[in-house]
């Protein structure tokens, strides 16, 4: 009975395993050793390798891993210099932020006695919930945990709960500075989010369900940027506001409010808080990626088997963080009024016609 | 700027006791009634990403500044009390250190006093060769002011490219007098040594250099919309409140008054090069930075003419023969000073009196007063007004309406310098 | 006279093509770039022949008549006696600000500037050199640059000429 469970699992798991190639005879030699089979059969389970691995946990430490040294790479290029070389010069630094993080490890984290301390300690781990909960319903391609109709509105729902995280941190933090900067979250969220939404909502009326896979289908002749560029330039604009990328780094403003809600932090509660911003960015980008740019579209690698979709979805999320990041080294940073003006009516408006520009698509059978 | 409705809730109110037991220099009456009339005090202090060396006390209703009061003094070193023991030569490289970039106008300031105190008639190279120095230590200085505004406003590229470029004009003033910041090369009666045809000619492609990049400066950052709708119609101070409060220099020429020490009272060679001045009518931060990157370009002209005019005229002395009396090798020193220092300036003494200068330094107006009682070697008083102190009072005003993250922006178009206003 | 300067705001469509422009030059500029960093201690500087760096003394010119101690802005000079009697100099490189008074007081051209900037002691005791310490160069205990950068300005463009050799520093 005991070996009864194990096996009737194992079966359960070999059904939906990842198929890749190119470690094809790795894998067979593992599932003949007992115990470990269970445990190998269990990764590669569909569902699971989607949280864990690619699009999931692992997926998302390589790429903040190689977005923020793209950051400081890039940006240092257009100024004239060279950025992060010392570590590991003849592959270009690229494990700079590596070091940073095992620097923070060794960082006496601080609890000022203002603080609550509770909050103050715990809202940066439990940021990981909204984080982590969308990877659930993002398929790459065939690696995919849970295939529902409501994908996007629940992506779109999660990724909304980022912010209470941001404006909790910065309560509990207890000082001038943070209120400060809990104020300006606060004003920046109402201003993106019904832009954003209305954006969201032409795409999911033009492509007619909110099924990742039924929208990738759909974008195999054009992809959505070129159906509704208006969208597309909407998403865009909100996603900056949303992440706070120059121009609109007005919450965590180094040189007006010292971090702001953010400024209480050292150690690595502080690398926590300050990779929050990037990993909302890739939820932004891996939407950005189904709705706009087609998805996992793109010829098929035969080595890589099921892995093929999921490069092809991280290659686009990857360009597009990349020109967000990009942007850090054009713009200085708009006053917390002009955003809002800027979010309520210029984009309000845009978002409008976009969203009339999908129905009319719609009902005119065009789709 | 708008008026914002007072909202009181009538229930008393106490301030903290942490604002209580700071030591800040403003009473404890202005406290207790901002906090009654509910507003909230912020101190933009000294350790602030934001705020150079010096504490400023806002008082914001909401987000706009009601009322800035500034705590200056953190980086005063006592310069002229210094200068009472020190030779009157010991002093140049004194009066160079408040304010590091603009070396070459301080150090022309009080030259130009001794030299006026004891009648010395400068020779028309050295002239020359100071003039290049002084324009060269303005564009540095405007590039730097021009860096601190970008930081401030967030974007880093306009910081780096501005210091990139003032490398070389620190190159220039290494390959003229050997360091790159406060140079000391320029002494009563003409300057240290001759310059080098080669040193000349670096000068002149360096200004080429700049003319070239300052073009994709402006298009990043100075046309960037970002930025001009940050520094827009904010902070503006008209023609008559900008003469009240005592703006001077660049920031009084972009409200409107047309105002050069260097056209109305010209000393060395000013009024035999060609160039003009400046204006703008506007009054607001922009038109402030565009007459700065004006002036860029004015000081290109004038340094491209004084190269031109040293490299066609005979070689010959750069210091004064009225100052070298007692030397019997006049030919050779005036050439270069090599060995004669002490000599010729140890034993300085000027004779009694009281003599003031007026040099427009990169921020405006920089005035110079030395006391000499005729007997010793030390000045008996220097006095030093530098033009950061003279334009703090029009500074705050011009805060008062702002928004508070307007403070920033406002303080970068100024170019306030706390270690010049201190001295 | 005077040049008239108005900042124009730019009407929507001037906006818009200044937004094109300034990321249009970042990106030009990400993918050609241009450094001027000096990978500093691997390459150096080319510094002036009037660079003033730290001091050399040549004892043999010396004639004690102490004008430098006396002209030094920063009373870094102090004479000290020796075995044969004399006073020499002696730097205190705590207070030295490298204004090079004395280079150009000394009658007889016995202080020789090197291109010496940037050397490192490990106590505060060890900066004030005294006179056997000066006639030779600083020990060179670990030279590392294996390259020189020049800055130099053409009509267009500043860049750095890097060529591999070891500059002669005293």
């Amino acid at each position: 009975m005991v070996y009864l469970i194990p096996e009737s699992l194992f079966e359960l798991f070999k059904q939906e395993m990842v198929s890749i190639p190119i470690i094809d005879p790795i894998i067979k030699k593992l599932l003949e050793i007992p115990v470990l089979n269970v445990i190998v059969a269990f990764i590669f389970w569909k569902k699971v390798f989607a949280v864990l691995v690619a699009p999931g946990l692992l997926t998302i430490l390589l790429i903040l891993l190689i977005i923020i040294w793209l950051e400081r790479k890039i940006t240092a290029r257009v100024q004239w210099r060279y950025g992060p070389l010392e570590i590991s010069k003849p592959i270009g630094g690229v494990i700079q932020p590596l070091a940073d993080g095992i620097r923070y490890l060794f960082q006496e984290v601080i609890v000022h006695k203002d603080a609550h301390r509770p909050y103050f300690l715990q809202f940066p781990l439990l940021s990981f919930i909204p984080v982590l909960l969308p990877i659930l319903v993002i398929p790459a391609g065939a690696v995919y945990a849970i295939q529902t109709p409501y994908a996007v509105p629940i992506i779109v729902g999660l990724i909304t709960l980022i912010p209470m995280v941001i404006i909790a941190l910065g309560w509990a933090s207890n000082s001038r500075y943070a209120y400060l900067g809990v104020l300006r979250e606060t004003f920046m969220y109402f201003g993106y989010e019904v832009a954003f939404i209305i954006a969201v909502i032409a795409m999911l009326i033009m492509y007619g369900t909110g099924d990742a896979f039924r929208i990738t289908e759909a974008q195999r002749g054009i992809v959505g940027a070129v159906l509704n560029p208006l969208a597309c330039i909407v998403f865009l604009v909100t996603s900056a506001m949303a992440t706070s990328r120059l121009p609109f780094d007005i919450p965590e403003a180094d040189q007006e409010v010292v971090f702001g809600p953010f400024v209480e932090y050292t150690g690595i509660v502080f690398g926590i808080v300050m990779t929050l911003a990037y990993e909302k960015l890739y939820l932004l980008g891996l939407l950005f990626s189904i709705l706009f740019l087609g998805g996992w579209n793109g010829p098929y690698i035969p080595p890589l088997g099921d892995l093929s979709g999921v490069i092809w979805l991280l290659i686009k999320t990857v360009i597009f963080m990349t020109f967000l990041v990009f942007l850090r080294s054009v713009y200085p940073r708009f006053r917390v009024d002009q955003a809002l003006k800027l979010g309520w009516s210029q984009l309000l408006c845009i978002s409008f016609i976009a969203l009339g520009l999908a129905i009319v698509v719609k009902v005119g059978g065009l789709m | 700027m708008e008026e914002v409705k007072e909202i009181s809730i009538g229930v008393p109110v106490e301030p903290p006791t942490e604002v209580k037991d700071l030591y800040v220099p403003i009473p404890p009456e202005y406290i207790e009634d901002s906090y009654k009339k509910d507003s909230l005090i912020v101190l933009v202090g000294p350790q602030h990403g934001g705020s150079g060396h010096m504490r400023i006390i806002l008082r914001l209703r909401g987000d706009i500044i009601l009322e800035a009061v500034p705590d200056p003094g953190y980086v005063h070193r006592g310069v002229e009390k210094l200068a009472e023991n020190r030779l009157y030569i010991q002093n140049i490289p004194l009066v160079e250190r408040p304010s590091i970039m603009d070396c070459a106008n301080f150090n022309l300031g009080y030259v130009r006093a001794i030299e006026r105190m004891m009648d010395i008639e400068v020779p028309k190279r050295a002239q020359y060769i100071r003039m290049i120095l002084a324009e060269l230590c303005r564009i540095g200085t405007h590039l730097y002011d021009a860096g601190i505004l970008s930081i401030f406003l967030g974007h880093s590229t306009g910081f780096m490219w501005c210091f990139g470029l003032r490398e070389l004009i620190c190159e220039c003033l290494t390959r003229v007098s050997g360091a790159r910041v406060t140079a000391s090369y320029i002494i009563p009666g003409g300057v240290r040594r001759d310059v080098d045809d080669s040193v000349l000619k670096y000068i002149y492609e360096c200004t080429k250099t700049i003319e070239n990049k300052i073009i994709g400066f402006k298009r990043i950052f100075v046309e960037n919309p970002v930025t001009i709708a940050r520094l827009k119609d904010v902070a503006v101070i008209g023609r008559s409140t900008a003469i009240k409060v005592g703006l001077v220099g660049p920031f009084l020429r972009a409200s409107g008054v047309e105002y050069d020490v260097r056209k109305v009272e010209p000393y060395e060679a000013y009024d035999e090069v060609e160039w003009d001045i400046p204006v703008s009518y506007d009054g607001d931060s922009y038109a402030r930075l565009l007459v700065r990157v004006e002036e860029i370009y004015q000081s290109i002209k004038i340094i491209r003419q004084c190269v031109d005019r040293l490299l066609e005229m005979p070689k010959g002395g750069v210091i004064s023969d009225q100052i070298l009396t007692g030397i019997k090798e006049k030919e050779v020193v005036s050439k270069d000073i090599k060995g004669y220092f002490y000599r010729v300036f140890a034993r300085l003494v000027p004779p009694a009196g009281e003599v003031t200068t007026l040099t427009e330094a990169a921020r405006g107006l920089l005035l110079y007063t030395i006391v000499s009682d005729g007997k010793s070697n030390a000045p008996y008083r220097l006095r030093i007004v530098s033009p950061s102190w003279l334009y703090l009072k029009g500074f705050m005003e011009s805060l008062k309406g702002c928004r508070l993250a307007d403070l920033q922006a406002v303080y970068g178009s100024f170019g306030y310098f706390p270690p010049e206003a201190d001295r | 006279m005077v040049i008239k300067v108005e900042g124009v705001k730019p009407g929507f469509f001037r906006r818009v093509a200044n937004h094109c422009i300034a990321i249009i030059l970042a990106l030009l500029e990400a993918i050609f770039p241009s450094r001027i960093t000096v990978r500093y201690p691997k390459e150096r500087r080319k510094l002036p022949d009037n660079f003033r760096g730290m001091l050399q003394f040549d004892i043999k010119k010396c004639i004690s008549c102490s004008q430098c101690a006396f002209i030094c802005p920063a009373n870094a000079i102090k004479m000290m006696p020796a075995p044969n009697g004399k006073y020499y100099p002696s730097i205190d490189y705590t207070r030295c600000i490298f204004c090079h008074f004395c280079v150009d007081t000394c009658p007889r051209g016995a202080w020789i500037p090197t291109k010496f900037m940037d050397t490192a002691y490990p106590t505060l005791e060890e900066m004030f050199l005294s006179t056997s310490k000066l006639l030779e160069p600083p020990e060179l205990v670990l030279r590392e640059d294996k390259a020189i950068a020049e800055l130099k300005a053409d009509a267009s463009d500043m860049f750095l000429v890097k060529e591999k050799k070891v500059e002669k520093v005293a």
